[in-house]
């Protein structure tokens, strides 16, 4: 893959990362250790982006990488560009990685599973409101029989019960009630 | 992020390059010991064609062209045992000497009459080479895998066909010596289309077997 794409060349700023590593190599712990921590800063960003399961996993993929350059750090050739090196490794575990979790299946943290549900309520926390404004624009008639049957989830009878009114009563404010909702929105837009 | 950085720290005290000998030379030595052993393993089994002086030119044809696939193969192998190197030229050089060799084939039997032409693509029999030369390749083929593991191919099945290629040749070189068809077409299409199954293969078995 020695073509690397002009952008991903240029953001890992080639001629320093490339003087740093192969100072690095030669047993400079300094440089490497530099060479080490920007190409962790590199990589954090592109493994985020292109993965969907959290910055856990960003992270642990950013180890990864970086254990395999250090493994590997003997088949890199001077002559080349140290971008296109670690770009194809990056790339490579990349690969690997979505590989083995398509086929484990995507697992989800514990606390993932909490903050999706604090977002439902939140979310519907906002739907509710607007519900509420809408219907108190509604005479107390259609909006109790709504409230009651489409919200509330009561049958025809209990809701007229609630209200006091009688059944064909709620049907018609319902129906009623409706259209006015409709008018409404369709004005609000 | 406070464990990446103590990883950081950690390889850091490792920094230099371990001194190790050269991906040419490793491979190199691979090639020769692979070649010693097809060309035993073959005249053990078979022992060499008894007219081999008299068939010294058509022996040396078909090593010729098994060795024209695996010269192409090793700078191939070379370059995806290296993470960030394309395939360069080879992979289309390669495939370009397919191609030629299907064309040879074609006008060696097009200037063959009309009653010798399927004598003369398969020999009279079945073409044994399609199985003999892969089979003695699979150890090779082992070999250069594990030489490969210990690079960084980051194209699995890319490299697993190179390496699957270059055992192909080396195989077929040492079958050259026992083959005993010897015609044009036979040679330029079983011995490529048995180096070709021998990549395929390579490359199927790269992709799960080299990953690193």
């Amino acid at each position: 893959m020695g073509n690397v794409p002009a952008r991903v060349r240029r953001l890992m700023n080639e001629t320093s990362l490339h003087a740093l590593l192969v100072k690095g190599l030669s047993g400079d712990e300094r440089s490497y250790s530099a060479f080490l921590r920007q190409t962790a800063a590199h990589l954090r960003p592109y493994f985020r982006r292109r993965l969907f399961d959290g910055p856990d996993q960003a992270e642990d993929l950013v180890q990864e990488v970086l254990l395999a350059i250090h493994i590997k750090r003997a088949t890199f050739d001077v002559g080349q560009p140290v971008s296109a090196w670690v770009y194809a490794i990056a790339r490579f575990k990349l690969i690997d990685h979505l590989r083995r979790t398509r086929r484990r299946g995507v697992q989800v943290p514990i606390d993932d599973v909490s903050d999706l549900f604090a977002d439902a309520d939140a979310e519907s926390g906002v739907v509710r409101r607007d519900i509420d404004r809408l219907l108190n624009q509604l005479p107390a008639k259609q909006r109790d029989s709504i409230r009651g049957v489409k919200i509330d989830d009561l049958s025809v009878r209990e809701a007229a019960e609630r209200g006091k009114l009688s059944e064909s009563d709620v049907k018609v404010s319902i129906h009623r009630g409706m259209k006015a909702l409709s008018r409404i929105i369709g004005r609000d837009q | 992020m406070m464990e990446t950085d103590a990883l950081i720290l950690t390889l850091s005290r490792d920094a230099r390059a371990p001194a190790g000998r050269s991906a040419l030379r490793t491979l190199l030595a691979c090639v020769a010991g692979a070649l010693a052993y097809c060309v035993v393993a073959v005249l053990a089994i078979e022992g060499a064609r008894p007219d081999f002086v008299a068939a010294a030119p058509w022996v040396a044809m078909k090593a010729g062209v098994s060795l024209a696939f695996a010269l192409g193969a090793i700078p191939l192998a070379l370059r995806l045992a290296r993470p960030g190197q394309g395939t360069g030229p080879w992979a289309a050089a390669s495939l370009a000497l397919f191609a030629f060799f299907l064309v040879v084939g074609s006008l060696a039997l097009g200037f063959t009459g009309a009653r010798g032409r399927i004598e003369a693509l398969t020999g009279g029999s079945f073409p044994h080479s399609v199985i003999v030369i892969p089979t003695l390749a699979i150890p090779v083929a082992a070999l250069l895998f594990l030489w490969l593991r210990s690079r960084a191919p980051t194209r699995l099945a890319t490299a697993g066909a190179a390496v699957g290629a270059l055992a192909g040749g080396l195989s077929a070189m040492a079958y050259a010596l026992i083959c005993p068809v010897d015609t044009v077409a036979f040679v330029v299409t079983w011995y490529p289309l048995a180096i070709a199954i021998c990549a395929g293969l390579g490359a199927w078995a790269g992709s799960w077997a080299l990953r690193w």
